[in-house]
């Protein structure tokens, strides 16, 4: 596109020139990846294409394949985090007296997200001069592929699950504890002093607050004898482990608002401090990809654990089907993860540790001995 | 029998290993390390004991390999490369490793257990369970001495710490 468009003649032949190398290069590339991919899945694509039969497309509807990248997978995650984002800026305009969004989409904004979409990607992706270039473009996908696997434990159902595994909970722990590590590769690999300063802050904080989390999941699983998600959310038919474990259930809320970086716990990307912390040096696509995705993925996933360990899971009355339940408790979740942003200021660094190591660590202490207080009561029936 | 998840994170951990130790900048040989951890916690997997492996992250990962990367940032600016080595060093450092790996693997081949492969389908519970009476009952001492190890070295740490006097200027990263 170098030279500029003037008539409409100049147009056409543009127009032209692209669908020319367009027709070269899609059977170049984008057939032979069909070919290759579609020998992973049940079904055939080019098979399908020719002759759509039902049946094969509800087999491809069931396969793993589907439940990794689209339902209870990324592609969901995704659209829901688009949506968490919208949700986000409506609620903290509506709480504020403004009116947020208005404009995209004939009702309220609802299109803002992809018209945001458009805008970081026509964007350019500028790289600063003095990065270390490999890690400063690994560190989008490592975030965006740690986020997303979160959602592999996550049950919506008992039907709609991608990993029926018997460590659900430790595998949270062990994707916990990636998370600093990313941003700790991308505050060193921007070369500059705010995305370090947000990196060495993202770290501390979620050290701190890693512990109290895992300590409070742990009532959980003393209750429910289980790592497997789908058992925890199954010993809550009747009993809520909301009701059983508050303060298990206030300390999970409390650092999970921290460990997603949000306020008052926005400490490593304190916009008036440190312009964006660890994301500083990233634009375009590449911040839209941290921000857009990995970000609101990890907060729908924090809030759909939220519902697992706490609210019941997918129970409740059998008007509605088991995942749009689930969907709900965790929609309000995230209201409710939101909220704070529109009340409450951003608190100070050594407050906020002290309350992580010598407050939450108690709290979730008393929480696993209220734990073993009703295993011993018999309140739950032991397994 | 060669099975391709087996020979892919095989090579990456051979890969990753070296470049931890050979990279001239040591926050690439941190990220390496990592790496390297993350490939022995697939071999876990291929070998289906998934508990082994996620305490393999979460320890390996989580705790080693952050303190390690917290310890290049906050020590050097980040661009420290590595001394010249000493030559005479590294002749001897891999005879020795030869070594080592050819013993490892004429043990090996004269062990039956190594050749044939023992597909495992206990569930978590007796899993956890073994390990537990494990390091109650036979391995107690062990376990023990571990305990009293680390307790010692973070000590010292601490002890060091203290002693450093005024802290020292972090440079620019």
């Amino acid at each position: 596109m170098s030279e500029p468009i003037e008539n409409v003649n100049d147009f056409i032949k543009k127009v032209l020139e692209i669908a020319f190398w367009v027709l070269i290069f899609l059977p170049m590339l984008i057939f032979p990846i069909i070919l290759i991919v579609e020998n992973y899945l049940p079904t055939k694509i080019s098979t399908l294409m020719a002759n759509p039969d039902p049946e094969m497309i509800f087999a491809l509807l069931d396969s793993d394949f589907f439940r990794v990248a689209v339902f209870p997978g990324f592609t969901f995650a995704a659209g829901f985090a688009a949506f968490i984002g919208l949700w986000e800026r409506k609620i903290l305009a509506k709480m504020q007296m403004r009116v947020g969004p208005l404009y995209a989409g004939k009702f309220e904004g609802i299109l803002q997200p992809i018209a945001d979409l458009l805008k970081l990607m026509s964007k350019e992706i500028i790289t600063p001069r003095g990065v270390d270039k490999p890690i400063f473009w690994a560190v989008p996908l490592i975030t965006v592929a740690i986020a997303a696997s979160l959602l592999a434990v996550i049950p919506l159902s008992e039907t709609s699950v991608i990993a029926r595994t018997d460590v659900g909970v430790l595998i949270i722990f062990a994707i916990l504890s990636f998370f600093p590590i990313a941003a700790l590769m991308a505050g060193w690999a921007s070369n500059s002093k705010y995305p370090l300063i947000g990196a060495l802050r993202a770290l501390h904080q979620m050290v701190a607050y890693e512990i109290p989390m895992i300590l409070a999941i742990l009532g959980v699983v003393i209750l429910s004898s289980s790592m497997n998600l789908l058992e925890i959310v199954r010993i809550q038919e009747n009993i809520w482990f909301l009701f059983l474990l508050p303060i298990g259930a206030v300390v999970f809320f409390i650092t999970a608002l921290a460990e997603l970086e949000r306020v008052p716990f926005d400490l490593p990307e304190a916009e008036s401090e440190i312009v964006t912390g660890w994301l500083t040096e990233y634009s375009g696509m590449l911040f839209g990809v941290i921000l857009g995705i990995a970000v609101y993925v990890k907060f729908y996933a924090f809030a759909a654990l939220f519902t697992v360990f706490f609210l019941g899971g997918w129970h409740g009355p059998s008007v509605i089907p088991a995942e749009i339940w689930f969907i709900l408790k965790t929609f309000l979740v995230i209201t409710l993860m939101i909220i704070p942003r529109g009340v409450y200021p951003r608190i100070r660094i050594d407050i906020m540790l002290r309350a992580g190591w010598a407050k939450l660590l108690m709290l979730s202490l008393l929480n696993i001995f209220v734990a073993l207080l009703i295993l011993e009561l018999g309140i739950l029936p032991v397994r | 029998m060669i099975d391709i998840p087996f020979l892919i994170l095989s090579v990456l951990a051979i890969v990753t290993a070296i470049m931890a130790l050979e990279s001239k900048e040591i926050i690439y040989g941190a990220v390496s390390l990592a790496i390297t951890f993350l490939m022995i916690a697939g071999f876990f997997i291929i070998l289906q004991v998934p508990f082994l492996a996620m305490f393999q992250i979460i320890i390996n990962v989580g705790a080693v390999a952050v303190i390690i990367l917290f310890t290049v940032m906050l020590v050097g600016t980040g661009t420290v490369v590595a001394t010249a080595r000493d030559r005479k060093n590294s002749i001897f450092a891999i005879t020795v490793g030869i070594v080592f790996a050819a013993g490892l693997i004429i043990i090996l081949s004269q062990w039956p257990g190594a050749i044939r492969a023992v597909p495992i389908s206990l569930s978590i519970k007796e899993w956890v369970g073994g390990i537990a009476s494990m390091l109650i009952g036979p391995f107690t001492p062990v376990f023990l001495t571990a305990a009293l190890l680390l307790t010692a070295a973070l000590i010292g740490a601490l002890t060091l710490a203290k002693s450093e006097g005024t802290p020292e200027e972090v440079k620019d990263g």
